[in-house]
């Protein structure tokens, strides 16, 4: 759906802002784009939307050059960009007549645009200033207008900056239900990790413009986490940690107060992983303890990110 | 052009009490003129030619410096107000959007020149100066404004800062409209002459007091005609080339 090949943008005054992206974005991905500060993220999803010309390097949406065929490639994407502003003196429902007319001259399509109020959640404030609006109705107003033109992907720009812990579920929400009922493939860049570990079923991660690791979740997990650690709780972990030491295939036990994390020479999902669960195992109920829970640890998104960052200084090209 | 983009543009322009503002204000300008006019003694010492000729350079100056603010903040507040964005992403063409914002703020120039017509007609009431006041406010004024317009819409483009933006439109006003207040000191110099006569504000007041004290020729009227109509041919196409320049803030 969308790909990009040696991407790259230097602005005027020299900077370059990213270098050689190499995206692959499948139809019906939700794509996490992750990246500190300043690594290039907006400048990418501006160059995808086709507001920022490549310096090199080419983006094809759809099959269809982003360069070439810009007007084309506008009536397939919504975009909601990071800083969004409105016409505050708007109602919402005249902002999507608005925006609707402008995509497709003539009479707006007052169904759809009630459709698209009732999906945000917004259907009852659609008489209401959008001047009035809190960020997060504003939030799913961009969202409402972002999907105006029937988008097969919609670009996102931190679409939780600045939202409390309520709308942020409720963007995630919405997105999967796009994703989910619609088919609609989700281009997110957030920093918001766990949103991103929650949503996303691939993720790219950049730095200083260049790409540091592009994959799964599950994929990522694996390559950061070269051997299996396990989580252990007893009733007794001090008890406990003395009596898995000694096991077979146990590298090192740490106590970390109410719980113990047990790191393993072999890789997770292995057949002697699992001959070492079972070592554990006996060696607790050997030791008259009880076991109340013992599970994987898997890398959240935070540790992956960080790890890419500080393992991968120069990027992948 | 998109005529739903240019219904938004008006209603923008004229939102908030702001149309209403503008038309209240020219409204009170001219009826201080037509009551300073008829009742104050030596006011009422003036020909109607001269008093007109007043009326016709206050309604030109007074719309030109409204249109140019307009004009001056039109890009320049979408982009400082982050809607640019949201525009340049749909099929509407940079072109199409520019002329949408230029003939919104032209628009509101002629709401301007409608409201200051009766008071036009009042002043010059009772002679035969009454077409020839509506001709030249109609005919030259509207030949500045297109001009003032488009040079205020190529500042808003080219800026990155509002202030910035209205600043430059009413200085770039000023020092046209200057000239038109201190001829008989530019008329000392052969460079103050030639400004004169390019000068399309220059010309239009000249114009105003050729058509309306009936000592005009055809050659006149062409040489005070022309350097206007080619300000306004000139300041349109410009600005027509430069909206391919339209940008998002710090792109450069």
């Amino acid at each position: 759906m969308i790909q990009t090949r040696d991407l790259s943008k230097t602005y005027r005054n020299g900077f370059n802002a990213v270098k050689n992206l190499n995206l692959h974005v499948s139809e019906g991905d939700i794509f996490g784009f992750l990246g500190p500060n300043g690594a290039g993220k907006t400048t990418t999803i501006r160059m995808l939307d086709g507001l920022l010309t490549p310096s090199s390097g080419s983006i094809s949406i759809a099959g269809m050059d982003v360069t070439a065929k810009s007007e084309e490639v506008r009536k397939l994407i919504g975009v909601v960009p990071e800083s969004h502003g409105y016409y505050y003196w708007m109602t919402a429902a005249e902002y999507l007549r608005y925006f609707d007319s402008l995509f497709h001259h003539g009479a707006p399509n007052d169904k759809y645009i009630q459709t698209l109020l009732e999906c945000v959640g917004l259907y009852e404030k659609r008489d209401v200033p959008v001047g009035q609006f809190s960020r997060g109705m504003k939030q799913r107003l961009g969202i409402a207008k972002a999907l105006i033109n029937h988008p097969r992907i919609i670009f996102l720009d931190e679409p939780a900056l600045g939202l409390d812990p309520k709308g942020q579920r409720e963007i995630q929400e919405l997105l999967r239900n796009l994703n989910e009922k619609k088919g609609v493939t989700v281009f997110i860049t957030s920093h918001m990790l766990k949103d991103i570990e929650v949503l996303c079923s691939r993720v790219c991660i950049i730095k200083d413009g260049l790409m540091v690791e592009q994959g799964t979740i599950p994929e990522l997990q694996k390559r950061y986490m070269p051997s299996c650690t396990l989580l252990l709780q007893t009733n007794d972990n001090l008890l406990a940690a003395e009596a898995i030491k000694s096991v077979k295939g146990v590298r090192c036990v740490t106590n970390c107060g109410n719980h113990l994390e047990i790191i393993c020479a072999d890789k997770p999902d292995t057949p002697e992983i699992l001959a070492v669960k079972h070592h554990i195992t006996a060696a607790v109920f050997f030791a008259g303890l009880d076991i109340l829970e013992l599970s994987h640890k898997m890398l959240s998104m935070e540790d992956i990110f960080f790890c890419a960052i500080e393992q991968n200084g120069e990027g992948r090209q | 052009m998109n005529v739903s983009m240019l219904k938004k543009e008006l209603s923008e322009n004229l939102y908030d009490s702001k149309g209403i503002w503008m038309i209240v204000a020219v409204s009170l300008i001219f009826s201080t003129l037509c009551v300073l006019a008829t009742t104050i003694k030596e006011v009422t010492a003036y020909s109607q030619t001269d008093i007109l000729q007043y009326a016709l350079k206050s309604e030109a100056l007074l719309i030109l410096l409204v249109c140019m603010t307009l004009g001056a903040a039109c890009f320049v507040s979408e982009r400082e107000n982050n809607t640019l964005e949201s525009l340049l992403l749909t099929p509407v063409s940079k072109l199409s959007l520019t002329i949408s914002k230029y003939l919104g703020v032209l628009i509101v120039g002629v709401i301007l020149m409608l409201t200051a017509a009766p008071y036009i007609l009042a002043i010059s009431a009772g002679s035969d100066l009454s077409i020839k006041a509506l001709a030249l406010c109609f005919g030259p004024i509207m030949l500045l404004l297109m001009a003032f317009t488009a040079v205020s819409v190529i500042l808003s483009v080219m800026m990155e800062n509002s202030k910035v933006s209205v600043l430059i439109s009413a200085l770039c006003l000023a020092m046209l409209a200057i000239p038109s207040f201190m001829s008989s000191i530019f008329k000392t110099s052969s460079l103050g002459r030639l400004v004169l006569r390019i000068d399309p504000i220059v010309c239009a007041f000249e114009l105003f007091k050729q058509v309306l004290t009936a000592t005009f020729s055809a050659a006149s009227i062409i040489q005070n005609l022309l350097p206007m109509v080619l300000f306004a041919v000139c300041a349109t196409t410009a600005m027509l080339i430069f909206s391919r320049q339209i940008s998002l803030k710090g792109e450069k």
